[in-house]
């Protein structure tokens, strides 16, 4: 008798479909779809602070209540102009203008790594994290916020 | 060998209750069609690799409070293990416990003594998380807890926001 072997076979799936489907509902359930970072600052001025203490060239970002914004360049050797104001329009500061501003400031600066925020008391705190961000975003990596 | 499905597989019983000609054994069709599980198969596995990718690798993980939005920014940074502080509607929270400004300071101070004692990392950054439209007026007593207690590095809490190609 001459019984000729398929040598075709179907794989059973069925345990490995279950074994999928129980790895989908285990990471659907624990996975985090919202996902949180975090801005970093550091103790502009006080005892402890460590930004005011080198003679370093620095930028001190004061940001008023009515949307003006002022930078001052302190510890500069050069005698460029050391203060700049962006007047606000209606109380909501000029991002544009100063995203612009900040760009260049790096260019001509570049060993500027330090900057300072003051904000105002009734500044929000989207604005505050606004302005630390575009001050990281042009490579100032040491951004402190001063408080009130 | 004889395929999996066709010894599950039932027998027509329309056809075999047949009395012109029955068919009820000698025949080999069936009514249920053998479906084709590799492409579910190849599915889920795409699901499973696109949920493992989405997985962080960050295990510090802060519970949002529902009337809170968090502010955006490009140049955020991975969550790091901390001491949380929330800020909602004039009110401050540390650790679900629910405290006045100058109560803030006492806090702190005793948990970063804590952790410091317990040799944990946490000791060094206090994460503040607060609403976007929120003053600095409210923050304000925050960061100044914070820094007199003894912690290193202040973090504001942020959504990551993709970078906008100029």
């Amino acid at each position: 008798m001459s019984h000729k072997k398929d040598i075709n076979f179907e794989i059973n799936l069925l345990p490995v479909i279950s074994l999928l489907a129980v790895c989908i509902s285990f990471l659907l359930l624990t996975t985090v779809w919202i996902k949180i970072g975090t801005l970093d600052v550091k103790q502009a001025l006080g005892d402890s602070s460590v930004l005011t203490q080198k003679e370093t060239p620095s930028l001190w970002v004061i940001m008023g209540e009515s949307g003006d914004m002022i930078f001052q360049l302190k510890n500069m050797a050069s005698t460029k102009k050391k203060q700049i104001r962006f007047t606000g329009k209606k109380s909501s500061f000029h991002w544009q203008k100063i995203q612009k501003f900040t760009k260049s400031l790096k260019h001509d600066v570049p060993e500027l790594q330090v900057a300072l925020v003051f904000p105002d008391r009734l500044t929000s705190f989207d604005d505050v994290v606004k302005t630390i961000d575009m001050l990281k975003k042009t490579q100032i990596t040491d951004v402190g916020v001063a408080p009130l | 060998m004889q395929s999996y499905l066709s010894t599950q597989a039932f027998q027509s019983p329309l056809r075999a209750t047949s009395v012109i000609k029955p068919q009820g054994n000698r025949s080999n069709k069936t009514l249920v069609a053998a479906l084709i599980l590799t492409s579910l198969v190849d599915a889920f596995s795409i699901l499973v690799i696109y949920l493992l990718m989405n997985t962080s690798a960050a295990t510090e993980q802060l519970d949002l409070e529902k009337n809170l939005t968090l502010p955006l920014a490009t140049q955020s940074e991975v969550l790091q293990a901390g001491v949380v502080v929330t800020t909602i509607n004039g009110k401050y929270k540390v650790k679900e416990q629910e405290m006045k400004a100058e109560d803030l300071m006492k806090t702190l101070q005793a948990l970063n003594l804590n952790l410091k004692d317990a040799d944990d990392n946490r000791h060094k950054n206090l994460v503040i998380q607060a609403d976007k439209n929120s003053s600095f007026e409210t923050l304000n007593p925050i960061i100044m807890a914070g820094t007199q207690a003894g912690f290193e590095t202040i973090k504001f809490a942020v959504l990551p926001n993709k970078e906008v190609s100029e």
